[in-house]
């Protein structure tokens, strides 16, 4: 689950950032939304715990982030928040087996060679394993980077534009692949997206109605979504 | 994978930088490498070679020839001292011991050196074959001479006039191989060595022209200089002022000429170290653009690692171990290139007949090599490490890598 109230986020420049509440059970779904600076950055960081909020309460899978101490958030991260970014940043150098262990090295977790092959098998990249980035297709590469968001069994997947620069049948898949992993683990899926297209596959989906949460502007509200929209303040 | 695995990888994801920044601190290791092996080999040689020897007594000119003519056999000698001068000396009562050396011929650059049994017992040499010579024109080899002329007990050579190869040639007076010594490593393996009478007979049958013109070469006898033993610590402060003042002959104390002598190949391996200084800074420099670079092009990867759990700590650690990886390499080879050096340098000078220097030694000095590579790389490395670790990951979020 997500829980904000009167989230707020100030950056170095001084300017300041409102968020709208917002309550999203275990399991749900977010399309967040909004125009360039708007805040759906500052928000899936806020959510993953990489930034601190200046003010407003968080709570995330059950734990409050406020006041967490930065290694705790870390290890916290590790357990709980799965990332799939715009830019896959699959890394180069490392074959898929080794970015997925990667995602162990970094969460400093005891390597499980089971589960990433059990992972790629199941989004369908196993025969991919010792193939290195630049060897894979872009639906491939978007496949492995999912892999590597959902292999620590996250409670919350945060994806960021996932079908940028996608055509419309690699979006349908994307979005489909997203939504399936999410409800397999009951994780909720936090979609960051100005595309309509990501929209429109979620509302076909069969799983929970998504949350629409716009910011920046006034916001289409869903029957989760309450409270003030998201505003820019210069402080 | 381990954290020097993973660094590993990032290293040679690069790896025309990988290799650049390879080469360029091995080069400056290999530099120093080569210093401090030749500054130990030039330091253990004279140790070794000199040992023992509290004075050399020869014809007057400059010390410094006298002692590297005489004792490292690297100079020609600057003339002859009579005999009896010589004899003298032995009656001083500060002189516990006089060893006479007699030189003037080779045979392929390797020098013939008459002298007494002393001077088996004064660098403790010891017989791998045969016998020590007991009459004249019998020789004893050092070990390079016997390896390198393929010279065996029981075969005979003529020697050449002068110290280097190309003299003209003693074809009537041959010398019997009766011994090959021991390897020892130092300056006795590569001469020949026989009984003084042996050299005065070579050049007094060569010169003499008659009995008379034999007896007047005979009477007027020379050696080409003696080395000394004290019999007491004081003699030093006499000894050498009463040779210089009161004899027609110089005196040199082996320790001060060879301070002096160090203090010139100082100055020589000043510059040397200089470059190697400047090697290693431009190394230094390359690993810390490398480096930078690398956290630049890799900002989004490290973002994405923060999102999967990774503190700053181990982030840091990661980029620290590619430098550590630079280091571990670059000593490695920079040791290499170094031993490489000085076995290249050796070879050279020994061909020459010259002081040999041997590789693949590791003196204790050696450890400055690994250890001024880590703190090259690990100095260079400082900044984008602390670039990586205070990197704004929300930013880089927002910028989309």
């Amino acid at each position: 689950m997500i829980e904000t109230r009167s989230l707020q986020f100030s950056y170095e420049t001084g300017s300041v950032l409102h968020f709208p509440d917002v309550d999203v059970a275990q399991g749900g779904m977010v399309l967040l939304s909004g125009a360039s600076g708007s805040g759906k950055s500052t928000w899936l960081a806020l959510v993953a715990a990489l930034v601190k909020a200046q003010a407003g309460g968080l709570r995330v899978a059950g734990k409050s982030l406020t006041g967490l101490s930065a290694h705790a958030a870390d290890d916290w991260r590790a357990r709980t928040i799965g990332f799939l970014p715009q830019k896959l940043y699959l890394s180069a150098a490392l074959t898929v087996q080794h970015n997925l262990e990667l995602a162990y090295w970094a969460a400093g977790f005891k390597l499980q060679p089971a589960r990433i092959r059990e992972v790629l098998g199941e989004l369908g990249v196993a025969d991919l394993a010792l193939r290195l980035p630049a060897q894979l297709s872009g639906g491939q590469a978007q496949r492995v980077a999912l892999a590597r968001a959902v292999l620590m069994q996250p409670s919350v997947i945060l994806a960021d534009e996932p079908t940028a620069s996608l055509d419309d049948a690699a979006a349908q898949d994307a979005v489909q692949l997203l939504l399936r992993a999410a409800q397999q683990q009951g994780a909720t899926l936090v979609i960051a997206t100005h595309d309509s297209r990501v929209a429109r596959a979620m509302q076909n989906s069969h799983g929970p109605a998504p949350t629409l949460l716009q910011l920046g502007r006034t916001f289409a509200t869903q029957d989760t979504v309450s409270s003030h929209p998201a505003q820019k303040v210069a402080s | 994978m381990s954290t020097l695995a993973y660094a590993w990888r990032y290293l040679w994801a690069r790896p025309m930088s990988a290799l650049l920044n390879v080469l360029l601190l091995s080069l400056g290791l290999g530099s120093i490498t080569f210093l401090l092996l030749v500054s130990h080999h030039v330091e253990r040689v004279f140790e070794r070679d000199l040992a023992g020897i509290d004075l050399v007594v020869g014809a007057k000119g400059s010390p410094m020839q006298l002692i590297l003519s005489g004792v490292l056999h690297l100079d020609v000698p600057p003339g002859n001292v009579p005999l009896v001068a010589v004899n003298a000396l032995k009656k001083n009562p500060m002189v516990a011991e006089v060893i006479p050396i007699s030189l003037g011929d080779n045979l392929q650059g390797y020098r013939i050196v008459g002298t007494s049994a002393a001077f088996l017992k004064h660098y403790q040499a010891t017989l791998a074959q045969g016998r020590q010579w007991d009459a004249p024109m019998e020789a004893v080899l050092g070990a390079t001479v016997a390896r390198s002329l393929g010279l065996q007990v029981g075969q005979r050579f003529g020697g050449s006039h002068g110290l280097g190869a190309g003299g003209h040639a003693h074809s009537d007076q041959a010398y019997t191989v009766v011994g090959v010594l021991a390897a020892q490593g130092g300056v006795i393996d590569r001469l020949i060595i026989t009984d003084t009478a042996s050299v005065w007979k070579v050049h007094e049958d060569a010169q003499a022209v008659d009995e008379e013109d034999r007896q007047a070469l005979e009477d007027d006898r020379e050696v080409t200089m003696a080395l000394v033993r004290y019999t007491s610590p004081l003699a030093a402060v006499t000894l050498p002022r009463w040779v210089n003042t009161s004899t027609d002959m110089q005196a040199a104390a082996p320790a001060l000429e060879v301070t002096r002598l160090l203090h010139m190949l100082g100055l020589g391996t000043d510059v040397l170290r200089a470059f190697a200084g400047m090697l290693l800074v431009t190394a230094g420099l390359s690993v810390f653009i490398a480096l930078w670079n690398a956290v630049r092009e890799r900002r989004g990867d490290l973002a994405l690692l923060r999102m999967l759990g990774a503190p700053a700590s181990r982030i840091s650690a990661l980029l620290m171990a590619e430098a550590l990886w630079l280091a571990l390499l670059s000593a490695l080879c920079g040791l290499v290139l170094g031993q490489l050096f000085v076995i290249a340098l050796g070879w050279m000078l020994g061909l020459q007949n010259q002081m040999l220097a041997t590789g693949l030694l590791w003196p204790p000095t050696l450890w400055v090599v690994p250890a001024t590579a880590a703190l090259v790389a690990v100095g260079a490395a400082l900044l984008p490490v602390w670039q990586a670790y205070r990197s704004d990951v929300l930013q880089l979020l927002q910028s989309k890598g």
